[in-house]
């Protein structure tokens, strides 16, 4: 709403400087800078492509409307259309570099002057002609992006207020999971799209873990009415802290839920928060205080990923900073890489949980979040508690997926410097975008799901689920000498929206051995096996701008900026775009 | 690109928002002058026209404040005394000056005039502005838009409080003229912003082929069809150079219009033709009989005449 006004506000204010003052220039070269248009540009590239062609069509329809007006209605309607979808793709750019932004930004500014110009040429040649172009049109592009980075650095800090303000605050992901009820949710709000985002894992790789190092915290705060709330964090986790409502800590109520399937643990640039809580909790698809017992019982304390584990993310907040505020977030990371584990290597070997007395794995399925399993044990274990996930059941079911539920913060941008030191909030734009928190019955396949690569689930295997075990570094390579596979994600961009995640490396790995971690669409499609296999991931259908990541033009360039800091070696790894 | 797969969503929300704006383009070039079109136009002007009238005022105040810079001080008692003459209130000098001509210039040919002052520039490579004056205060459309030095233009389109005016020098501007001394009848195309040679140069193409054309000839409007667009005698320019072309059936010239249309301030719209034809009287004074003039008149106080000669 505040970003609504934002845009409406600045554009009336720029329209009528264009009109009244700009045009009326009389500046060397005789061009005059082009605002509205660089507005648009920057209003859009701090937003959504939606939101940025709506924009640039509106502008554009207002420059055509207003007096004097174009002489064809239109004209600049469907330049700033295409001005703001434009830049509204890149609006990721803009968290990575400023410097890469800015150069976007200019090149789509550049062209958009010269797109205005043919069609001013075409549709009245007699009035503006090419060799008057090439008189007018460079100064004028010059003057455009003389003032785009000051635009660029005020639609910066504009969006900062725009997404601190309390209108907004229910797009939030924080504020809706902590208060929303699945209703709520199932409106399908735009803004609220979860994202996956893919890479690597790192060393410490973190596992779906719950427990708080030896900690009691199912009991804790047995009248508590949430399940899980994400981001109200006490030191080092996730999502523990009191969860009553309408209680909500000052400096930290802010920090989005992020579940992270990232290499990077990025310091000032791509800083996520690891919730896995709520979004387990809030999966299910029913409200969290009608939820079977155990994940009620947990909502004290929540997940903490990690925690007690030597090495673990979250272990060195659980051991000594307690009492403080967290100084980086946990973040939850699924790593793919050899020798670290994943979800589907976790849920695939069981193991009985014999490191300590209490510890079990939570499986999240329906028959283990009912069964004794969380309830009686799963958060008493002093030694290793964790969670797995097995999304076949529960998020195909609900239409919802636990993991999909993705938030990620995006990196503060290089003029973050001079910001306040309150966290900025982002709305989270997807990067497998997915209707997950549609409803269901809208479209139910657009989830991102976690399967196995069997299709049916075997009972067996979710039995193991259900039981859980704790999974270690050993079992994994004990597992790989047992002729297993590596721990995949397979990502089957089938239809053209979906990605779908499949922690499948235990279970599969009798059924098919040694697939690629990261299948291309070919092998998902047995029809089409001759066809070179192309990586799917990250982009698996080429968009517009899909010459722009070939590699001769810069695809490492932009590959680099797609989904993290490894991305580069999936683009060599055209196999298996693992780490290996 | 970026990871940002355009959704299905966004795909159909460009597509709509695309047909939109090329049927918008397509409506409005095949029928620029439908009734429905001209009723959008008119509402949006009245809107926008109104920012635009606020945003103007607000541009002439800053504008007015520090472009008057160090002569205020000198200037002070002048300008109070000119405000004070004036019905409008923040004239600054150059457009008391501006107005001052254009009353001259209107009291010449004796047209009935409303002034206004231009408020907004037309984006992009259109030649049209907006004045601050509509059919409020009796401007119609298709009516001349004069300034203390000649024609600017007509009007296209009125709202309430705001007129567009089209450039003389707009490409689609066409004005039938007379010749100065010789009453040749012609007429004067703008060359849009595509010249390639001087700038604001308007095309002239008299009907006598057997003309002949000479540079410093002047022109003014001849008299349309029940005075609209042009009244007869608003001056235009002077012939700046004659262009022969081996294949054209009349003379062409290019056209030095007496107004510089790039930097306008304060215009007239003539409400009311004159009820006689003002030919050229209203023509500034000719440059070349006037030492002609002088030279007669000066050996009556000195016996030099030599001396006096240039003027």
């Amino acid at each position: 709403m505040r970003r609504t006004l934002l845009a409406v506000g600045s554009l009336t204010i720029a329209l009528v400087l264009q009109l009244v003052v700009l045009n009326g220039l009389h500046l060397p070269g005789g061009g005059v800078p082009d605002l509205v248009l660089v507005l648009v540009a920057v209003l859009a590239i701090t937003g959504t492509p939606v939101r940025g062609m709506v924009t640039g069509f509106a502008a554009g329809l207002a420059l055509d409307l207003a007096p004097p007006g174009s002489a064809v209605l239109g004209e600049y309607a469907l330049t700033l259309c295409l001005v703001g979808w434009a830049a509204g793709k890149i609006s990721r750019l803009v968290d990575r570099s400023a410097l890469r932004a800015l150069l976007a930004l200019a090149a789509i500014v550049v062209l958009a002057e010269a797109m205005a110009a043919a069609i001013s040429i075409g549709l009245d040649p007699a009035q503006f002609s090419l060799a008057h172009a090439r008189v007018v049109l460079p100064s004028a592009m010059a003057y455009d992006l003389l003032i785009l980075p000051f635009l660029l650095y005020a639609g910066l800090v504009a969006r900062t207020w725009a997404e601190a303000g309390p209108m907004d605050s229910d797009l939030d992901p924080a504020n809706l999971f902590a208060q929303a009820g699945p209703g709520r949710r199932q409106g399908g709000r735009s803004g609220l799209q979860p994202r996956i985002a893919l890479g690597a894992g790192r060393p410490h790789g973190g596992w779906v873990a719950t427990g708080a190092g030896g900690r009691e915290p199912a009991f804790r705060h047995p009248a508590a009415p949430r399940g899980l709330r994400p981001g109200h964090g006490v030191a080092g986790s996730a999502s523990g802290g009191p969860a009553r409502p309408g209680q909500s800590r000052p400096g930290l109520a802010a920090v989005p839920p992020t579940l992270r399937f990232d290499s990077k643990r990025g310091g000032g640039r791509s800083r996520s928060f690891g919730v896995i809580g709520n979004p387990v909790g809030t999966g299910l698809g029913r409200h969290p205080a009608q939820h079977p017992g155990a994940l009620r019982s947990m909502s004290a304390r929540g997940f903490r990923p990690h925690a007690g584990v030597p090495g673990g993310s979250a272990a060195g907040q659980a051991a000594g900073l307690r009492r403080r505020p967290p100084a980086r977030p946990v973040t939850l990371k699924f790593g793919a890489k050899r020798g670290d584990g994943s979800v589907g290597r976790l849920l695939g070997t069981p193991r009985p949980a014999g490191t300590g007395s209490g510890s079990h794995s939570i499986g999240l399925h329906g028959s283990a979040l009912r069964g004794s399993a969380l309830r009686g044990s799963a958060f008493h274990g002093a030694g290793l508690p964790r969670a797995g996930f097995n999304g076949v059941g529960q998020l195909d079911r609900t239409g919802r997926s636990a993991l999909g539920m993705v938030f990620r913060r995006k990196a503060a941008p290089r003029f973050r410097s001079a910001f306040p030191a309150r966290p900025v909030r982002r709305k989270a734009a997807p990067r497998f975008r997915s209707a997950s928190l549609a409803p269901p019955r809208s479209r139910p396949k657009a989830v991102p799901r976690f399967r196995r690569s069997s299709v049916a689930p075997s009972p067996a295997l979710t039995a193991s689920f259900a039981t859980g075990g704790v999974f270690e570094q050993r079992d994994l390579l004990a597992a790989r000498r047992r002729q297993a596979g590596p721990p995949r994600l397979h990502l089957s961009a089938r239809r053209h929206r979906e990605g779908r995640l499949s922690p499948a490396g235990g279970l599969s790995r009798s059924v098919r051995p040694a697939t690629p971690r990261f299948r291309t669409a070919s092998l998902a499609r047995p029809g089409r096996a001759s066809e070179p296999r192309r990586p799917r991931f990250g982009y698996g259908r080429r968009s517009m701008f899909g010459f722009l990541v070939a590699r001769g033009v810069g695809g490492r360039w932009l590959a680099g900026t797609q989904v993290g800091g490894r991305a580069r070696v999936w683009l060599v790894g055209r196999r298996n775009g693992g780490t290996r | 690109m970026m990871g940002v797969r355009d959704t299905r969503r966004t795909r159909r929300v460009l597509i709509v928002l695309l047909a939109a704006a090329l049927a918008l383009i397509a409506f409005s070039y095949s029928d620029g002058s439908s009734p429905l079109l001209r009723g959008v136009r008119h509402a949006s002007g009245s809107v926008f026209g109104g920012v635009e009238h606020a945003g103007s005022s607000v541009a002439g105040f800053f504008g007015a404040s520090s472009g008057s810079g160090g002569q205020v001080q000198q200037l002070q008692s002048e300008v109070v005394r000119l405000r004070s003459q004036l019905s409008q209130s923040q004239l600054s000098h150059t457009e008391y000056q501006q107005l001052h001509k254009m009353l001259l210039l209107a009291g010449t040919g004796r047209y009935r005039v409303v002034a206004a002052s231009v408020i907004a520039v037309g984006q992009g490579y259109q030649q049209t502005v907006t004045v601050d004056a509509g059919s409020a205060d009796g401007v119609k459309a298709n009516e001349t838009v004069l300034n203390g030095q000649g024609l600017v233009g007509q009007v296209t389109a009125v709202t309430a409080h705001t007129s567009t005016v089209l450039l003389a020098s707009a490409s689609s501007s066409v004005v039938g003229v007379a010749l100065a001394p010789s009453g040749e009848l012609g007429w004067v195309t703008g060359p849009g912003l595509s010249s390639t040679g001087p700038d604001g140069m308007l095309k002239l193409a008299v009907i006598d082929s057997a003309a002949v054309l000479k540079p410093g000839e002047k022109m003014v409007t001849s008299a349309s069809v029940h005075d609209q667009p042009f009244v007869p005698g608003v001056p235009i320019g002077v012939i700046y150079k004659v262009i022969n072309k081996g294949g054209s059936l009349t003379p062409l010239a290019l056209v030095k219009p007496y107004v510089n249309l790039t930097s306008l301030g304060i215009v007239g719209i003539v409400v009311a033709p004159p009820r006689r034809s003002p030919k050229f009287s209203v023509l500034p004074p000719i440059p070349h009989p006037a030492p002609a003039i002088t030279v007669t008149v000066t050996p009556r106080p000195a016996p030099h005449p030599s001396s006096s000669g240039s003027g």
